[in-house]
């Protein structure tokens, strides 16, 4: 029993990453209609920047809030360059887009920052221990971070303006622009935030691996996936996905080592034939 | 058939083509839908006899043959995509397992090439339908994201099963395995070479075939308006799925060449970035178009290794040309969505329009002229 | 032992029920292969067909009776379809609410009713794009009653019943004449095998549907289309294409959905003669919405108005001119 309490612990950092680009994913789904396949890059890019400070010597809190800046404008350029023009494109076509921005981005970033592998340290070294049980101080901080951040989201989308904005976008983005909703700036915003929020979790995962340009496209998978599971009719369900993903992945990994990955995408198989909208989804009918 | 088809394909505006002259045998030849995929054939097999002999590099033979390989799963993918708009991210790791179950049977079992062959292929349409059918019965956009996933599965399964595939360091097909006919033949690699373009051949005409039946116009209804579709008849689910497992059956038939022709694999060939190059292929060359499909791919393949690898500056930065390929097709999709084949086309029609124009013209002339002598 | 009964009379039903689906399947299956048989012009085969339909009927009739479902013999003589209590609610919305009548062998028949009334909805709940949420819609083919809400959207068209669509519904990527073949796609009986290598089979069927479509072409008066993509024509002539392409698998059962929208009245006019023809030569029952009064008044024998889900009124195109509760629902409440 308390090698399962102490996995949940170590399942933390994972928890984070995964909520964190989750609701990247999620905010842009429902603005842009579109499965994102470009923030796993584009948070690798931000982690990059955050490495490339670090390495100068900056402070790593000062450098991570640099490169979420930079990741907010990349957000922004994507949207404003490309989403904005491509409205008529469909939907797959606007998946096909964010596919190309991937190649982009697997090109630019070893011509940018060279093709040496590079590393990102992490907040706090050490671990907080209490009885038998071990908190990697990190991981700690990240959940921290990333319970504050995801709260601040919710809070923002229940009660703030743009929160209403982002809903009505999502329900109907045409009958929205109607009502005066400034949709493109409602868009933008959240491309940012998406960029913003993968780079976040970028920089969490980077004290735990070698940095390339590749190295987010496991969480990314993970993300989608955890949108399957919880569905992507509501913005909580994804993330109570994200959050349930490591975790079960950890207990599986436990008794089946080799095979967790497959058992998991197994479980989202099934899941995916008995509640095809997810375990939080509303069926959707569509009019013809 | 064809040539009613062809006498009924018009743009919108234009008037209807002069009736076909008599036909000469050899216009006979060339007017037959599957003429052209062999003369393809004869000039494939004419590049590996003069890389035989020595005209061309065998070099140059090498990048023909694997962008030949990738053209195979471009082709499934083309079906996917252009006819029933639906992206995968899964063709590397559908080429990687079919590779892997082909080297894994040959090298470990008495059978010979063939039934391998089949075997690998049987194996794949399983999961092919497996996965399509699951991801399908929703949205189609859930077909990228499991199929994504899929994908990365694979290939860490492809990196932990050292004893099917060699682990990281990858699996090497041996010589004496690669043989052909009982025995018959080695597969050295300019058999291998024949073996590919017939296959490549033999799919393009089955594509063609099919792009031109009732299948194939149901998976177009079926794009367009899923209503109209299902009004009139046709399975949501059953065409779609039919069209990701013959993506699936092409991208495997493609990794069990690519084990043939380059005897060695290893996990880092799969990733995702092969899967990017194959959609990019596609819409390189326009989604709905075999020979756009063949043009894109190698342009994506073939290039680089042929002929910008001679040049400095894209042997120093090898990603470029990613770079460079991922703005192309973010534009193709925005601005430009028929891709290379589309502007072909539409440059043909302006070509001929202006030969008509001109050849009208010098007729006015001649009449004019002729009526001003009369006076 | 009584725990033990309802295990087995749980599994039972599940059994008939698996058994139901097997011979509805079957069922259509024939339906193709008899209009495959009309369409290359071989009745020899027929007499198979009927046989194996009488079959697949009988076993129905007595499962349903094993099921307890005797809805069947509630269709009067001489209707085509009725519907019985039929309900659709989306969430909260009820958009039809227990909407029941019926529809007579080679009717015109008209529904109307004010914006959001359920038109539409009915429409699709029919054709099973909709799961109906209650109700049943029976249907008559020949001597088998079917309850249309067994059956899935794309094996609804098989029994006859084909529909044109609210929004033209054309697919742009093909020309005119392939818009028009997809419409006979419910007559192919070659498969995929044939289709990878344009074996005969398939090129007899494919020169056949051709004739045809060019026939019906013809019968639209947009023959001097075939060749043109759908994309850019105009959009009378998408309607027609619509209602060519419904043509195509000689319908019994012509659903059309607002097919006068957005046409002037001269080419109204027209329609409505058309719609006549069309009934007068396929022998068909032909149900239509339409905002169009003229048009509905001139054409249909029978109207049924609803208004929020829920029938006003059914009867000549007299009877609901004159009708009180009709004409509030359009106008509004004189007492305002």
């Amino acid at each position: 029993m308390n090698a399962y309490i102490q996995m949940f612990f170590s399942s933390w950092m994972f928890m984070s990453v995964f909520a964190l680009a989750t609701m990247g994913i999620v905010l842009i789904f429902k603005t842009s209609g579109t499965t994102n396949f470009a923030q796993g890059s584009i948070a690798a890019l931000g982690a990059y920047f955050a490495a490339t400070f670090v390495t100068k010597g900056w402070n790593l809190w000062l450098s991570l809030g640099v490169s979420v800046v930079v990741a907010f404008a990349v957000g922004v350029l994507v949207d404003v360059g490309l989403f904005r023009r491509g409205r008529s494109v469909n939907v797959i076509g606007k998946q096909i887009i964010t596919m190309g921005i991937v190649m982009i981005l697997f090109g630019v970033v070893p011509m940018a920052f060279g093709a040496l592998p590079m590393d990102i340290p992490p907040f706090a070294k050490g671990n907080f221990e209490f009885g038998q049980f071990v908190i990697p101080k990190h991981y700690a901080i990240c959940a921290l971070i990333t319970a504050g951040v995801l709260a601040a989201i919710f809070l923002a989308l229940r009660f703030t303006k743009w929160g209403l904005g982002v809903r009505a976008t999502a329900s109907n983005e045409k009958v929205a622009q109607m009502l005066g909703v400034n949709t493109k700036m409602i868009t933008a915003v959240s491309w940012a935030l998406a960029a913003g929020l993968g780079t976040l979790a970028a920089v969490m995962y980077g004290s735990s691996t070698v940095l390339n340009p590749a190295y987010m496209t496991g969480v990314q998978v993970n993300a989608f996936l955890a949108c399957i599971l919880g569905g992507f009719a509501t913005f909580y369900g994804p993330i109570a996905g994200a959050l349930l993903l490591p975790v079960l992945r950890n207990y599986i990994a436990y008794n089946t080592s080799a095979w967790a990955d497959v058992i998991i995408y197994t479980l989202i198989l099934l899941v995916i034939l008995f509640k095809p909208n997810g375990l939080f989804g509303k069926k959707i009918v569509k009019k013809v | 058939m064809s040539v009613l088809l062809k006498k009924f394909k018009m743009q919108p505006g234009q008037s209807p083509a002069p009736a076909p002259k008599k036909a000469t045998p050899i216009g006979k030849f060339f007017r037959h839908p599957y003429s052209h995929f062999m003369i393809f054939g004869v000039l494939l097999v004419l590049v590996q006899v003069l890389a035989m002999t020595g005209v061309l590099s065998a070099a140059l033979a090498r990048s023909v043959g694997v962008s030949l390989i990738y053209s195979i799963a471009s082709l499934g993918f083309c079906l996917l995509l252009g006819y029933s708009g639906l992206a995968s991210l899964g063709t590397a790791g559908f080429m990687g397992l079919g590779g892997y179950m082909f080297a894994y049977l040959l090298a470990h079992t008495p059978l010979p090439f063939f039934i391998c062959v089949a075997v690998s292929v049987a194996a794949l349409i399983l999961i092919g339908a497996l996965v399509g059918f699951i991801s399908l019965r929703i949205e189609g956009i859930y077909l990228a994201i499991v199929t994504l996933g899929l994908s990365e599965i694979l290939v860490s399964f492809f990196k932990a099963f050292d004893s099917f595939t060699g682990g990281a360091s990858g699996v090497n097909l041996k010589a004496k395995d690669l043989v052909f006919m009982f025995g018959a033949f080695e597969l050295s690699r300019e058999v291998s070479f024949f073996i590919i373009t017939a296959a490549l051949v033999g799919l393009m005409i089955v594509t063609a075939n099919l792009i031109n039946s009732p299948t194939g116009r149901a998976m177009l209804a079926m794009k367009n308006s899923t209503s109209a579709a299902q009004a009139m008849g046709i399975s949501k689910v059953k065409i779609r799925l039919l069209a990701f497992v013959l993506a699936t059956c092409y991208a495997g038939i493609a990794g069990i060449l690519y084990a043939v022709y380059i005897r060695s694999m290893n996990p880092s060939v799969w990733s995702l970035s092969l899967s990017l190059n194959i959609l990019a292929a596609i819409i390189l060359g326009g989604a709905r178009s075999i020979w756009g499909t063949l043009v894109g791919a190698f342009l994506v393949f073939g290039i680089n290794t042929m002929f910008l690898q001679d040049i400095a500056f894209f042997r120093d930065n090898p990603n470029f040309i990613m770079i460079f390929i991922g703005i192309l097709i973010i534009l193709i999709v925005m601005l430009y969505p028929g891709g290379l084949a589309q502007l072909a086309k539409t440059a043909w029609h302006k070509i001929k329009a202006w030969i008509r124009k001109k050849l009208a013209a010098a007729k006015d002339k001649k009449a004019g002229a002729g009526e001003g002598g009369a006076e | 032992m009584k725990a033990w009964r309802a295990i087995e009379g749980f599994f039972v039903k599940r059994y008939r029920l698996f058994l139901f689906d097997l011979y509805n399947g079957r069922l259509i299956r024939w339906y193709r292969q008899k209009k495959n048989n009309a369409l290359l012009n071989a009745p020899r085969r027929d007499e198979k067909c009927d046989a194996q339909i009488a079959k697949c009927v009988a076993r129905i009739k007595l499962l349903k009776q094993k099921l307890g479902r005797a809805e069947d013999e509630q269709l009067s003589e001489g209707a085509v379809l009725r519907l019985d209590g039929l309900c659709m609610y989306f969430g909260g919305v009820k958009a039809v609410d227990g909407l029941s009548f019926e529809i007579g062998q080679g009717e015109i028949f008209g529904l109307i009713g004010p914006n959001g009334a359920g038109k539409t909805t009915v429409f699709n709940c029919i054709t099973q794009f909709y799961e109906p949420t209650r109700g049943s819609i029976l249907y008559r083919n020949g001597a088998d009653v079917q309850n249309l809400t067994d059956l899935k959207v794309h094996n609804v068209i098989p029994l006859g019943i084909s529909r044109t669509f609210q929004n033209v519904e054309t697919i742009w990527e093909l020309t005119v004449l392939e818009n028009v073949m997809i419409g006979a796609h419910a007559n192919f009986m070659t498969g995929l095998f044939a289709h990878m290598f344009h074996l005969p089979a398939l090129k007899r069927e494919e020169r056949a549907i051709r004739a045809k479509a060019l026939k019906v072409l013809e019968y639209m008066d947009i023959s001097a289309y075939a060749g043109f993509y759908a994309y850019g024509l105009p959009y009378g002539v998408l309607k027609k294409i619509e209602i060519a392409r419904a043509l195509m698998c000689d319908p019994q059962f012509l659903i059309l959905d607002e097919p006068a929208a957005g046409m002037n009245e001269a080419e109204t006019k027209e329609l409505a003669r058309m719609i006549k023809r069309i009934r007068d030569d396929y022998r068909c029952t032909v149900f239509l919405v339409e905002h169009d009064m003229g048009l509905v008044m001139d054409v249909c024998e029978r109207i049924c108005a609803i208004s929020f889900g829920k029938m006003l009124a059914i009867g000549t195109p007299k009877e609901i001119q004159g009708n009180k509760a009709v004409v509030e629902a359009y106008l509004g409440s004189s007492d305002e």
